[in-house]
Formats: C-alpha cells, structure tokens, sequence
C-alpha cells in the first residue's frame, strides 16, 4: 500500500512538472506574441485573456497540490524573514502584463524597512490568486498594501469593482457558499487562502482571513493576517 | 536593470532546451549580453572550470544525474561560488526543492515556473541590489578581513535595517569561522528568540557540536526533527551526533531514514556505508556505496577510497546472494570499476589500491580469469613512475595480494608484484625518512622568510619539495613565496618554477590550501 502511495506520489510530481513546463511555455509565448502586437489590434486583447486564463490554470494546479501535500504532511510551512516590499514589488510584477493589458492600475504600497517572518512560497500563490481575481474583476484599480497592526502582518489588497457579496462576507468559512458556476470561482483560492493563515501560528496566535468591501477603494478588499 | 546586467556572466542550467532559450531570450532581452547554457550539471561544472559566473539560474529537475541542488552543494564545495555570487533555482513546483535542500547551500531564491520576463527582472534587480548593499562585507570576507567584515555587518544593518537579517546571519558565519563560538551562539539565540529561523536553530545545534558538546547536540536536533519535519538533513546532523556519541546503531537508523527520503546526497550514502560497516553490515553498507559510486560519478566528493569500500563491502555480501542477484551487483561492479579506471587514469595510486580489491573481489566469487586481468592491470599501474603508496595503501594492497596467493592467482604476475612490491617498501621507508627531513627543512625555510631572508627561504623549500614531492605544502610554499614577493614576481623563470610546483597540486577539497592554492593560480600570469 504503501508503495501505491509513492508510485502515485512519484507520477503526480512528474506529471505536475510536464504540465508546469507546458504552461510555461504556453505563458511566455502568449506574453511575446501580446507584446509584439499593436495596442489597437483586437487580437491583443484575446491573447491577453488567454494568458490570464493560463495562469489561472496553473495557480489552480499550485494550490490542489500543495493542499494535498499539505494534507499528507509532505510540507509544512518554512517560516523565513521576508522584506516585505520586496515581496509585493513581486507579486505586482507577476500580472503587471495582464492589468496592462485590461488599462487597470496595480500597484503596492508598503514601508520598505518593514520585515516579517512567514513562509513566502505560500503566500506568493495566495496573492497571486487573489489579485489575479481582483484584476478580473475590478474597475480601473487594484491596490495591495502591508503593514503591521496588532502585533499582526496585514496584507491587503482592494480594488475598485462590485465588492464580494454579503453572504460571502458573513460567512467566509463556508466557502461552498462562494461557488458560481458561472463566474468560474469555485472557492479554492480562498479556502487556500485561509488554510496557509491558520497555519501561520506564532506565540499561540494564528492568522486568519477576513472579506470586507469599500475599504481602501469601493470595490472588494481582502485581508490576510499573519502573527 | 539593463546596465545591471550588461556586466554580468550568466549560466542558465536545465534540460529542457526549449526553456532553457525562452529564458536566454528573457534574459537578453533585459540586457545581458553574456549567457552561457548547460542541459545538466555535469556540464555545468565544466563550463565553470573555464569561466566565472555572477549568476547561476538553474532548473531543480535536471533529469538523470545531479540535480540543482546538488549542482549548488557541488560548486559550494568547490569554492567556485564566491560570496556574492547569485544561484537562483527554478523549480517546477515550490515545495519539493525547498525540503530536499542542504539548509547549509540554500539558493539565493526560488523562481517558481512559470515565471514572466517581468518577474524575472524584477527578481534580478532585487538581489543586484540586495547584493549591493551587503557587497562591502562580501568583499571583506571574500579577502579574509573577517574583523572588517564584522563591522562593516554592524555598520550595514544600521543604515539599511532591511538588511538586518541577512547581516546577523553573515556576522554569525564569521564568529563561527573565528571559533568565537560563545559570541556566535548568543547572537543567534537572539534571532531564535524573536522567531525560530530555520538556520538560526540549525546553527545552534552545529556550535553545540562544534564544543564536542554531543548529548546537548543530539537533544537539539532531535527537538528540530519535531519542528522542521520536512528538513531531511537534520537527520544527518542526528546521525553524526549519535556517532560521536559512539552510538552507531542509532546513527544508522537515522541516516536510514534520510536516504529513504532522499537518496540522491552522496555525503549522505558515504557516511551510512562507513556506520554500516563499522556495525558489519555488508548488506547496507554495499547499496549505500554502490549509491555513493552512481550518484557521485561527476560529484568531487566521490573519492578513490569509496570504490575500495564498495568493491570490499561488494565481496564481503557476495558469498551469502542467489546466483541472480550475485551477477547483478557484479556487473554494476565491472561498469563502475571501468568508470573508476578512466577515472584515475592519471593516478596510479588510486587505480592500484583499487585494482588489488577488484582482483580479491572477482577471485573470491570464482571468476578467475577476470580475478588475473585485474592483477595484470594491478602490475602495470605499479610500474608507473607516478605511483607514490602511502603506508595505509601500501598494507592494504600487501593484504590483498596475501589473500590472491592464497587462491591460486596467476603466480607469474604475483611475482612480478611482489619483487615491485618490495622495492615500494624500501622506497617508502626511504620517503619516509625523508620527509621527516624535508619537514625540518621547510620549518628553517619559513624562519628564513619570517626574517625576510627570502632567497634562503625560497632555496630551503626547494631542498624540502626536492626530498618530498609528494607533500604538497612544500610546493606551495615554494609558489606562495615566488608569486606574493615583489622581489620574485617579475622574474620570468622563477614564475614557470612556481607554475610547475602548482602544475603538480591537486586539491579536491575545500579548505585553507585548496584557497591559498586558487589564489595563487590568480597570480600566474596568462601563458
């Protein structure tokens, strides 16, 4: 039996690294060919979409995977000192060509002398999610901020769309509630989003997410928290 | 981040051709003109030997062979990563390379595929200029001003507090460097304090270790397994404290463990085969070196001596196997004793040693024909000039023969031997004299040079080098003198005098003479 679990381990690896090495591929020729063409030019726009909908494929892959590996206690999270700027200098960087390409505004604003202590592997896929959603879904403008308050990291991202629906926001643990078939959001990147926080635990305190809406913009704005 | 690059030497690693140019193309476009590309690691550490690199991309997964981690561990190893070099790893997915990881060798970041050309950039541009900032203690450190780089992490962390982290585990590098090790741990359980950083811990436990404190060691690393679960390598460092503590056993189970997680440390295979044997178990100690040969075949931590163990542990499981299996590890045995003889070609006293145990190996197995083709191989790498047994050698390979003679070997070549064998023993006796010797000499030829008499000094380390070439620090002592000396530097002759002696060093390791040794072919001029 045991032997089954690694056979399987060992193919879903390898089968992650194709697929990761196809979406590359597919991502970095999208973005090449977007580049090349004219602001004007109507094909523009569908490339740009494709390569959205690429990544979102892959950030999809990243999350079940790491859930899974988390779930048998494969990895944990490494807890690292991170410049936090640095960090939301790339996460901005990482859909700088989509939110171009959709004329909205992204951009970041956090202390640069600040530093925390989380694991950045998995935070970077979070927010890639969650800003990748924003952008989607926002107006003209996403923001991602940092800073610290009550002894707690708050990383924060607003946009200036339709906002999250009451009932999500009530309930943000019941993540099933958020499922709609039609925009595609199956309430994985949250459900993510929330297991990384409460993983995050420090002197006794774990992190945790919270939904709100007309916060920074008036749109949607997502909290994560880290102790 | 044009100009950034443009001054930079860049190798891309990964076998995957089609990613490897896309990322040459991300990186010319962002304005470096010098990228080199390899599709493993072997061919990497070639590229290295003729070219310096300031940054290192490199794909984990690298198919058979090395992987970049190992590729990382290989280049720390051979001191071909200065400080301030940048190794950055790409992996396919973000977690596996992360645990497989020496915490010791851990890339400058991690790029997770796929990566935009704007991620890409900005991640260049952040450690340029990370590397800016800290470049001043580098520079320090990478010239041996250890006390200036000291200060100058203080000096860092005041102006830049971003910079704080990275500066305290620099300055506990260096305190542990200058064995001021009660410094280094205070330092350190302060960072632990505020949050337990994985290489904060880990270097507690490494001081503990280092003060021969084991039991405080072991209690260490064994709480650390609890809380980095994932780290396979404080398995190592449970093993090496279990050992010190003359618990071999327990050191067995635990490297045990490790290499059924992850198989592929060659360091890691060499010390379960060495706990193997000294607990007599041949069966463990032969998979672990016939790992150690496979896995190590382009590694410089595989040496002469693991095919002997190999070949030893090989014969000493081959009486109790099936006939099927028996052939199996027997012809591994044939491929990587090919692998060890073009390996060795150029050393005599390798090839011999390991020829004596093949040749002991295939006659206790009845194969006695092969038995006599490796003796016959065995002659002729004794007739080579270049042959130079050390004493452990010389007895090891006596035995073996001892052991031939008794089975029957080819009596002609055994003959042979052992007239040569004889004459080696004289020469050794003799060597052995004179190196006693020559270590006076040399101890008068560093006088002469603390005096400034340096043409003295310069014509005793010759004396010392002519009566005992084999050891090296004559020699270098002798290039190390013509080429850091004002007076000798501009002389031409005396410069290929120096070339010869450091044309007849070789250094696999790190460590002080392997530095003093890269440092002093810096000095040679280009021919």
């Amino acid at each position: 039996m045991n032997d089954n679990t690694n056979m399987f381990d060992t193919l879903l690896a390898s089968t992650v690294h194709d697929m990761k090495n196809s979406l590359s591929l597919l991502m970095n020729e999208l973005e090449v060919m977007g580049s090349k063409l004219e602001r004007s030019n109507e094909n523009r726009q569908t490339v740009s979409s494709l390569r959205y909908e690429a990544s979102r494929i892959n950030i999809s892959l990243m999350e079940l995977l790491a859930l899974y590996k988390l779930e048998k206690k494969q990895i944990s999270i490494q807890i690292e000192e991170v410049a936090v700027a640095d960090v939301l200098e790339d996460y901005v960087a990482a859909h700088s060509f989509v939110a171009k390409n959709r004329d909205v505004q992204l951009h970041f604003e956090c202390d640069d002398s600040l530093i925390w202590f989380f694991d950045p592997v998995f935070l970077h896929i979070v927010i890639n999610n969650i800003v990748g959603n924003s952008i989607r879904y926002t107006k003209s403008q996403v923001i991602i901020s940092a800073f610290v308050v009550d002894h707690q990291l708050c990383i924060q991202i607003d946009d200036d769309g339709q906002g999250y629906p009451e009932q999500m926001i009530d309930s943000v643990e019941q993540f099933s509630k958020s499922m709609d078939v039609d925009t595609g959001s199956t309430g994985l990147g949250l459900y993510f989003a929330s297991i990384i926080a409460k993983n995050h635990i420090r002197q006794k305190r774990s992190g945790d997410i919270v939904l709100k809406n007309n916060e920074k913009l008036t749109g949607g704005c997502f909290k994560i928290f880290l102790p | 981040m044009h100009s950034l690059l443009s001054k930079s030497k860049i190798l891309v690693v990964d076998d995957f051709a089609q990613f490897r140019q896309t990322i040459k193309t991300m990186l010319v476009r962002l304005g470096a003109t010098a990228v080199d590309q390899a599709s493993n690691a072997a061919q990497a550490l070639t590229l290295c030997m003729g070219n310096e690199y300031d940054i290192f991309l490199c794909d984990y997964n690298l198919g058979e062979g090395q992987d970049g981690q190992q590729l990382l561990e290989e280049l720390h190893e051979r001191s071909i990563l200065r400080k301030g070099s940048l190794f950055l790893m790409v992996t396919a997915e973000t977690t596996s390379a992360q645990v497989m990881g020496a915490i010791e060798y851990s890339p400058d970041t991690y790029l997770t595929k796929p990566f935009t050309a704007e991620e890409l950039a900005q991640r260049l541009k952040r450690l340029i200029l990370r590397n800016e900032k800290l470049q001043p203690i580098h520079d320090a450190i990478n010239a041996g001003k250890m006390d200036k780089a000291l200060l100058l992490c203080d000096l860092v962390m005041a102006a830049e507090s971003v910079t704080r982290f990275s500066c305290l585990r620099l300055k506990s590098e260096i305190l542990k460097q200058q064995k001021k090790y009660d410094q280094a741990f205070e330092l350190l359980s302060d960072v632990v304090q505020q949050q337990p950083l994985l290489w904060a811990v880990l270097g507690i436990g490494q001081i503990y270790f280092i003060k021969q404190d084991y039991e405080n060691a072991l209690e260490h690393f064994l709480q650390m397994r609890k809380d980095f679960p994932q780290q396979v390598n404080i398995l190592d460092w449970v093993a090496k404290c279990y050992a010190a503590l003359v618990k071999i056993s327990e050191a067995e189970e635990a490297l045990l463990d490790a290499v059924k997680i992850s198989p592929k440390s060659v360091r890691r295979q060499v010390e379960l085969g060495r706990v193997a044997q000294q607990l007599e178990h041949h069966d463990i100690a032969q998979k672990a070196f016939e790992k150690t040969i496979s896995q190590g075949h382009h590694s410089c931590l595989l040496k002469p001596e693991h095919y002997k163990s190999y070949f030893n542990a090989t014969q000493a499981v081959s009486p109790g196997l099936g006939p099927r299996e028996k052939s199996r590890i027997l012809a591994t045995c044939e491929a990587a004793a090919k692998r060890m003889e073009s390996k060795y070609q150029g050393d005599p006293t390798a090839l011999a040693v390991n020829l004596s145990s093949l040749s002991v190996l295939f006659s206790s197995v009845g194969r006695a024909n092969q038995s006599d083709a490796y003796l016959s191989k065995l002659s002729s790498a004794l007739e080579k000039p270049g042959c130079l047994i050390s004493v452990a050698d010389f007895e090891h390979i006596q035995q073996n023969l001892n052991k031939l003679g008794d089975k029957k070997a080819n009596k002609r070549v055994l003959g042979k031997i052992s007239n040569r064998m004889k004459t080696m023993k004289e020469k050794i006796k003799e060597w052995q004299d004179n190196e006693a010797l020559a270590i006076g000499i040399n101890r008068i030829g560093m006088a002469y040079a603390k005096k400034k008499q340096l043409k003295e000094a310069l014509d005793k380390f010759r004396e010392a080098y002519k009566l005992s070439p084999k050891n090296q620090n004559f020699a270098l002592n002798a290039a190390q003198l013509i080429l850091m000396q004002d007076e000798f530097k501009n002389d031409p002759q005396l410069i290929n005098e120096a070339r010869s002696y450091l044309d007849t060093l070789s250094f696999e390791n790190s460590g002080a003479h392997w530095k003093l040794y890269k440092e002093l072919i810096g000095y040679l001029p280009d021919e």
